[in-house]
């Protein structure tokens, strides 16, 4: 038995007898989470589109307040700090995850709960979770990639109010095996207030931690959730301009997509060169969002079509 | 003569259609290398020497003898390449008909911020889980 495995028969042992598991199919992995019900019930609600599944898990995702004393774990195991409450830590082996979090959750670990463990585990599959916002139609995606205040969020929900599907607005895993593909990890979104009046067919939850709204798509337009959709294109929001879409050379996208997702999610050099691999074979835009937002989801679906 | 590589694992580094992306885990800056400072990279990284270089861009670069070499001093003290004893890697250079402009690292550090965010902390089985320093 190797130091990791035995320090999680040590973990299992320590599980609360009220822990529950809640099983979910993410980016075509099986995932088991297990915690205590209150907060499960938080760290999963994020989740909530997403479909369950039979037999045995791929990875199981232990999640606590409080950790068993950690002894070492040799070199199969490693630890991670929650990007978001850097004094929560996180064991992420080949099939086992322990998570540390607060409770009750902050509203960013209630919106992409795991993300770093996710991150982490999914990119030893070949699936890359990147800093990014995914629409679809039937037949395409395109993802939406930029900096913060890029306008990601905001095109993405007008996106979803004008009737296209929705994948994520933050963040959504990529794998390019086959085609590229986008799959959902999380059925949150978020917006500066700012913008609630143009976004007023959404809801937003009052949140005392995050600057932003937000809000759980999974109880309001779960028709619209998709799990998973070939990327036909990647489009740069760009505020201003006349609406439309101007290519861009793929480093100009690299630039908008890789520092986010790398420094954020502590990506490695095989994320990097998955990010670069997917901006090679998909065609790259720029986005000009214009000075009528109702206009812009009508343009996305009609360029998508076209592409 | 010296000979360079990618100072991997710290830096990794990415070339599309001719332009190059490079990131510096270690300190969260990242360049971008576009034209002739791509053309360079390509070639430092497949280990070329400096006369190499400048042998074979000297024709599209004007003054390439002084440029490259300084470029090459930019890209030692940023710890993006590291002197190897590697062999040279033979590559097809794009044919351009145009004149190159001077070769530029644009620098980013908006990230860094990022990065200090996260405190070092030790793994120490006696103590259990890492100690985490204080935040920056």
């Amino acid at each position: 038995m190797t130091q990791a495995s035995a320090f999680i028969q040590r973990v299992i042992g320590t599980r609360p007898k009220e822990a529950q598991a809640r099983d979910l199919m993410l980016a075509n992995q099986k995932i088991r989470l297990i915690g205590v019900p209150e907060l499960l019930e938080q760290s999963t609600e994020a989740f909530l589109h997403l479909p369950t599944f039979a037999g045995l898990p791929d990875l199981t995702i232990d999640i606590r307040t409080d950790l068993p004393k950690l002894e070492d774990i040799g070199s199969d195991g490693v630890l991670y700090l929650d990007p978001y409450n850097q004094d929560m830590l996180q064991f992420l082996s080949a099939d086992f995850a322990l998570c540390q979090t607060n409770f009750p959750l902050l509203t960013y670990q209630q919106c992409a709960p795991f993300v770093q463990i996710l991150r982490a585990w999914l990119e030893k599959k070949s699936i890359t979770v990147l800093h990014a916002a995914a629409i679809a139609t039937k037949h395409a995606s395109a993802l939406l990639i930029g900096r913060g205040g890029s306008g990601k969020s905001t095109t993405a929900l007008l996106a979803l109010q004008a009737g296209l599907d929705f994948l994520g607005d933050d963040y959504c895993a990529v794998s390019l095996e086959s085609e590229p593909m986008v799959y959902s990890l999380y059925s949150s979104a978020k917006f500066h207030f700012d913008n609630a009046a143009r976004l007023n067919f959404l809801k937003p939850r009052k949140n005392p931690d995050l600057e932003k709204a937000f809000v759980m798509l999974s109880k309001t337009h779960a028709p619209q959730l998709v799990l998973e959709a070939p990327i036909r294109a990647v489009l740069l929001p760009t505020l201003g301009g006349q609406l439309g879409f101007e290519a861009v050379h793929p480093q100009t996208a690299l630039l908008a997509l890789a520092p986010n997702s790398l420094f954020q999610l502590r990506s490695s050099q095989i994320g990097f060169a998955q990010m670069s691999q997917l901006l090679r074979t998909v065609p790259c835009y720029r986005l000009y969002l214009g000075d009528t937002p109702k206009a812009v989801a009508p343009a996305i679906k009609s360029f998508l079509e076209q592409v | 003569m010296s000979f360079y590589e990618l100072n991997s694992p710290q830096v990794a580094a990415e070339v599309l259609d001719g332009e190059a992306m490079v990131i510096d885990f270690k300190n969260g800056l990242y360049f971008s290398l576009r034209g002739s400072a791509a053309l360079i990279w390509a070639l430092v990284v497949a280990h070329h020497s400096v006369s190499s270089i400048a042998r074979q861009l000297e024709t599209r670069l004007e003054n390439a003898d002084q440029l490259i070499p300084e470029f090459i001093t930019q890209l030692l003290e940023k710890e993006l390449i590291r002197v190897s004893s590697q062999e040279t890697i033979e590559i097809e250079l794009p044919s351009l008909s145009q004149t190159l402009q001077k070769p530029e690292l644009e620098l980013f550090d908006d990230m860094q911020a990022l990065l200090l965010l996260d405190p070092i902390h030790e793994v120490e089985p006696s103590r259990g889980w890492p100690v985490t320093s204080k935040k920056v």
